[in-house]
């Protein structure tokens, strides 16, 4: 199949929940390894061929950490519009689940669990990308979804 | 002399050395070296979040570079030229024959754990270094 989505998280090193996204990119590829391909925020940033091309190729999901959403800046810089941008203390609100106690260098269960939020909406949006129908999630939170945009529908 | 080291790891999501840096920087920064760590990230440098742009013009910065590009030292450059020591992962666990084949980016082994801890360390001596300092970010080792 020549179809991809690609995943990029924020992976960023400062916070917990950094981690966490980081965590979910991980969980969406192992669970549609077929279909998703991983984008690393650094080799983004620095230009690295191989990975514009992969960001700029494929429908694009990316996992924004915490309030300054680096993840979404750096495609705007790139000039890359993703297909649906997730942030993650929203769904961390929406499902109500307590970080204290989480540390940056091993996730605990609420760090998992988060994650495994995140990838659950991920996932069920990559099948409706794939399927070319609009992701449903925003009935539910307020993500930004971008995938009707006709551009990013040529990607598929 | 300074009073805190910036640590900026590359972080490379698709490497098994941004993931060891990433994990010897949280260990330096959480066990070796509590209250004289700051952790500068790379996303956020790039999308000019202040506190990070602070990090690295106020205190030394060493880079943990998981990509042989040197990619955190780029950017880091892009602020401030005074970066105090750049660490080539791979090549610094070549010259102690530390082999990771038995991690991933996703996950580390017990060698690439060893190897996490390892450069810790060596990160460790070089805050050390740079803590005593008078002239920070001048003395530059690049492994």
């Amino acid at each position: 199949m020549n179809k991809k989505i690609a995943i990029m998280p924020c992976n960023g090193v400062g916070r917990v929940v950094s981690t966490i996204t980081r965590e979910a990119a991980y969980k969406i590829h192992s669970q549609r390894p077929d279909t998703t391909i991983l984008i690393s925020s650094p080799d983004l940033i620095a230009d690295n061929p191989e990975t514009l091309l992969n960001a700029k190729k494929h429908p694009l999901i990316v996992i924004d950490g915490c309030k300054p959403r680096c993840g979404s800046n750096i495609l705007k810089v790139k000039g890359i519009k993703p297909a649906l941008e997730i942030y993650a203390p929203l769904v961390c609100a929406d499902k109500k689940i307590p970080l204290s106690g989480e540390t940056r260098s091993k996730l605990g269960l609420k760090g998992a669990w988060l994650a495994e939020a995140i990838t659950e909406i991920a996932i069920q949006a990559i099948d409706d990308i794939l399927s070319n129908k609009i992701p449903t999630i925003q009935k539910n939170l307020p993500f930004k979804v971008y995938v009707y945009n006709e551009e990013i529908l040529s990607r598929l | 002399m300074p009073e805190k080291v910036c640590i900026v790891p590359s972080s490379e999501l698709t490497t098994v050395f941004g993931k060891i840096g990433r994990q010897a920087s949280y260990i330096v920064c959480e066990d070796l070296k509590p209250g004289k760590i700051v952790l500068g990230c790379m996303p956020a440098l790039f999308s000019n979040v202040q506190e990070d742009v602070d990090f690295i013009i106020r205190y030394p910065v060493i880079t943990l570079e998981g990509h042989p590009m040197h990619h955190a030292a780029k950017l880091v450059k892009k602020y401030s030229q005074a970066i105090s020591a750049e660490i080539d992962i791979e090549n610094l666990l070549k010259e102690v024959n530390i082999e990771v084949l038995d991690s991933s980016a996703e996950k580390l082994g017990p060698n690439g754990e060893k190897a996490a801890k390892f450069l810790a360390e060596y990160t460790a001596k070089q805050v050390d270094k740079l803590l005593l300092c008078s002239r920070p970010g001048l003395e530059h080792s690049n492994f």
